[in-house]
């Protein structure tokens, strides 16, 4: 059982090695590192309360909010994304741009 | 002379006596004294005290002004700064301009503008200003002035009318409108009164009529020529063309407003002003109706509570326009020196008596107030009222003492009376005469102490001396009637200083007291009447000794009854005259009732106190206290006890309070329930804790929650770090190339490249900059900055990155 599996796991892991070009898999790293940042966030305010509120927003709110910035970079990358065309600088220099105001509401907020 | 001529004399005198009685007035028993006089004078001094002035101050500055000029004689312009004054009443006329369209139409806005106008005005000219210096003359006026003043004598409030109207006259004093103005202004306020007396004549003056239109009447008199009319005026002017193509149009709508318009158009001043004076007796009714109170619905304002300002208004006009009318009448008639005319004029005067005692006593419940228009309308009013030659005069009889005592000596202690009128200026003794008609008991009215003989004046002091002593009252209140009657001057005397009045009869109240005495005062203690009733102890004490508590202490215990005697004597005059050698000598020998006759019980120990009442028996009165019985409320507590007589009554110089011996209660041993009582007695005594002073209170803010200990948080955040390194690692395994980045041949691109990844990279040092030390401000700024840089650098970087 487990064998069929983790085979099924290796076809999909390698499907995705041999689809994606590096710079999707460069953004898939960086989504991980947000989404596991977000997640020990959340555990830790759910272990010790959640005294001052407003910097656990702030923490929360920048991991998700960047999360959801480099989904949409990564949709706008994706060379097998037909339906919207954006050139790859314009989808950058938009995640860049809210990334900086993101990340000033997120400094503002952390008290 | 036969018996025949004396008898016809003898009934001609009674009946001259009889009518004379029968004719006599009320007078007042009251004055605004001295002291009220001067209270009066610090209210309106108080005006002077905010040397800051300003528009909203001028009307109580007038006020204050005339009320002290009534009250000390002297001005009280002479106490402030003239030309500051000066100075903000040009500011205020040179620079007024209402704030917005809406204060036109708020009529309350109206109202306190236009106050403020007249006012400024009326001061303006009493203080010379445009004389003294030059800069302080109001130059120009200011145009919404001049529109104000038009609109409100155009317009249809009565109270606007006289208002604009009066600034403009006190402004015209000052020449400073043109003539075309002038004339403008003068035809408009005589039409405008014109149209309120039409509309007078229209409607029931119990529903529209104002206070005003007898201050515009006195207005247009003062400041009209007695022969003009509206239509004289009207024809004056030269575009007659342009006069009656207004008057067509207007006209229309006047004649169906107003019909009897034209008439009023056509009458002379004189005309209008007999018109007046004809309302003045309707408008006199409505004032006495109500007690001299006036309700306000029926002048054209709101609420419905009697108004002081109303009847001093109303008074004050009345007076002015009598003037003024006999002003006008001094040139066609004789002025008559007579005495007949007052003597049956009760259809020419305004009020009769009562009404003006009614007005008078109005006036005199508010002269302890302290609010400046208040103390004008008052001042004012008693002022009005004191006018003679209008009213009837008023008469004030007061006496300086309220009561006197029988110990006194007769002739040094006589009641002095000061016959006044309403602010206590004593009449001249050359006119008057003062007889003491009565002095009798207010319980027995038919006894009269006197009969009725003449005062003489005291000359040092200018009062009457009513030596009431002498007819030996005995305690009690006593009415004093008084009649004051005009006396003629003798022949010779050129000035004749009052006027002729019927005589005036004044009641005073007045209270005779006298010493008073305790004596036979007996404390018994005894048994029970159940137990034989027999007497235990008895002690006799003489007023006003204590029982000395050296001898064996006066014991009363549970079972004994105690009962306390005692007789009340009160000074009475003494009958004989042989004792009045040096004065007036009483003998103390007179049993009487007091009001008040009682024991007070204090306990020494907790300081409580119990009252119980003397019963009167036989003019001996009676305590008895038995302390068994809850009646007495003694509440069971046993000790040592201070027995007081308190007696009291309206004649007693002084009334007794005589602690007069100590007793010891001694109850015993108590059952249960009578030991609730005494502890829930002595409970009773201490002040419930939530009356008492209790602790303060010291805020403190909320405390912050718990934090976890440095250790997890510490942990946690090492264990944030894990991430980045999965995400470095990650990289490393994927791989990331470089091969964009511009060859070092191309410095410019290189450099670009860098100043970009810098410039984000400063974007994040930044936040952090922001996080530790930096404003919003400055780091929107930065931002500002570096974002420029960035975007231009960012800009080539990418173009480059296709080449």
């Amino acid at each position: 059982m487990t064998e069929n599996s983790f085979k099924v796991f290796k076809r999909i892991f390698d499907g995705y090695k041999n689809s994606a070009t590096q710079s999707l898999k460069i953004i898939d790293c960086f989504l991980l590192f947000q989404f596991l940042t977000g997640i020990f966030q959340f555990v830790y305010v759910f272990l010790v309360g959640k005294f001052p509120f407003n910097s656990f927003l702030a923490g929360f709110i920048s991991t998700v909010g960047s999360f959801v910035l480099t989904i949409n970079l990564r949709t706008l990358v994706d060379p097998e994304n037909k339906e919207t065309k954006v050139s790859i600088k314009r989808a950058f220099v938009d995640f860049l741009i809210c990334n900086v105001i993101l990340h000033l509401a997120v400094f503002n907020y952390i008290g | 002379m036969n018996s025949k001529n004396i008898l016809f004399l003898s009934i001609f005198l009674f009946f001259i006596l009889s009518t004379n009685i029968n004719c006599s007035t009320q007078g007042l028993n009251k004055i605004i004294t001295s002291d009220e006089q001067k209270k009066l004078i610090e209210t309106f001094e108080k005006t002077l005290s905010s040397k800051d002035f300003k528009k909203e101050n001028f009307q109580s500055l007038l006020q204050s002004s005339v009320g002290y000029q009534i009250l000390s004689g002297s001005s009280i312009w002479s106490k402030i700064q003239k030309e500051d004054l000066c100075q903000e009443i040009k500011t205020f006329f040179e620079d007024f301009s209402p704030n917005s369209e809406e204060q036109y139409e708020s009529q309350k806005a109206i109202w306190t503008t236009l106050n403020s106008l007249q006012s400024g005005s009326i001061i303006y000219n009493e203080l010379q200003c445009h004389t003294k210096k030059k800069n302080n003359k109001i130059n120009k006026l200011s145009p919404a002035i001049k529109e104000l003043l038009l609109k409100s004598i155009n317009g249809k409030s009565s109270r606007n009318i006289y208002l604009g109207g009066q600034t403009f006259f006190e402004l015209e004093k000052t020449k400073i409108f043109n003539e075309k103005e002038t004339d403008e202004f003068r035809k408009a306020t005589l039409k405008s009164f014109a149209k309120m007396l039409a509309l007078l004549e229209e409607d029931d003056p119990e529903v529209e009529f104002s206070q005003y239109i007898l201050e515009l009447a006195v207005l247009v008199v003062e400041n009209y020529d007695s022969e003009t009319s509206y239509q004289a005026l009207a024809d004056d002017d030269n575009d007659i063309i342009d006069e009656s193509d207004k008057t067509e149009s207007e006209s229309e709508d006047d004649e169906e407003e107003y019909e009897s318009l034209e008439g009023y158009l056509e009458m002379t001043i004189e005309e209008l002003l007999e018109n007046v004076l004809e309302l003045i007796p309707d408008v006199a009714n409505l004032l006495v109706e109500n007690d001299g109170q006036v309700t306000q619905s029926f002048f054209n304002d709101e609420s419905g509570k009697p108004d002081l300002e109303i009847t001093s208004r109303v008074l004050r006009t009345f007076v002015k326009l009598k003037k003024l009318s006999i002003k006008l009448n001094k040139d066609e008639e004789e002025e008559e020196e007579d005495e007949d005319e007052d003597e049956d004029g009760d259809d020419e005067e305004i009020f009769t008596e009562e009404d003006l005692i009614g007005l008078a006593e109005f006036l005199f419940s508010r002269k302890s107030t302290q609010d400046i228009s208040a103390a004008y309308n008052v001042i004012t009013g008693l002022k009005s009222l004191d006018e003679d030659r209008v009213f009837k005069k008023l008469i004030c009889i007061t006496a300086d003492k309220e009561e006197l005592s029988i110990k006194q000596k007769s002739k040094k202690n006589a009641m002095n009376l000061l016959v006044s009128d309403l602010f206590g200026k004593a009449l001249p003794a050359d006119n008057i005469e003062v007889f003491l008609s009565r002095f009798s008991p207010v319980s027995k009215p038919e006894q009269s102490l006197t009969s009725h003989f003449l005062i003489n004046q005291d000359r040092k002091s200018g009062q009457y001396a009513a030596d009431l002593l002498a007819y030996r009252p005995s305690i009690g209140f006593y009415n004093l009637e008084v009649r004051v009657s005009y006396k003629p001057p003798k022949a010779g005397t050129a000035n004749k200083k009052l006027r002729p009045f019927k005589p005036v009869d004044v009641t005073i109240l007045t209270k005779i007291v006298g010493p008073v005495k305790v004596s036979d005062l007996e404390i018994v203690v005894k048994q029970p009447k159940s137990q034989g009733g027999s007497v235990l102890t008895r002690n006799k004490i003489k007023y006003p000794e204590t029982l000395n508590s050296a001898k064996k202490d006066i014991v009363v215990n549970r079972d004994n009854v105690l009962s306390i005697s005692f007789r009340v004597i009160a000074g009475q005059p003494s009958k004989s005259s042989k004792k009045q050698k040096a004065g007036f000598q009483q003998s103390i020998n007179n049993l009487i009732e007091t009001h008040q006759a009682m024991i007070k019980i204090t306990d020494l120990e907790t300081g409580i106190e119990r009252y119980f009442l003397a019963i009167q028996k036989t003019k001996k009165y009676q305590c008895t206290i038995d302390i068994n019985s809850n009646d007495g409320n003694m509440d069971f507590s046993s000790g040592k006890y201070n027995l007081e007589l308190i007696i009291g009554n309206f004649f007693f110089e002084k009334s007794i309070q005589w602690n007069f011996s100590q007793i010891k209660i001694n109850f015993g041993d108590l059952s249960e329930g009578e030991q609730k009582i005494l502890d829930l007695s002595i409970e009773n005594q201490k002040i419930h804790p939530d009356f008492l002073i209790k602790d303060e209170i010291k805020h403190i803010f909320n405390p912050d929650p718990k934090r976890p200990p440095k250790v997890v948080s510490n942990a946690f955040t090492g264990i944030m770090l894990i991430p980045f390194l999965l995400l470095i690692i990650l990289l490393y395994i994927v791989g990331f190339n470089l091969k964009s980045f511009p060859s070092l041949k191309n410095p410019i691109a290189v450099i670009t490249n860098l100043t970009f990844i810098a410039s984000l990279a400063f974007i994040v040092l930044l936040f952090l900059a922001y996080f530790f030390k930096l404003t919003m401000f400055k780091t929107l700024f930065y931002l500002l900055i570096i974002s420029v840089i960035s975007s231009v650098s960012g800009y080539f970087t990418l173009r480059n990155l296709d080449k």
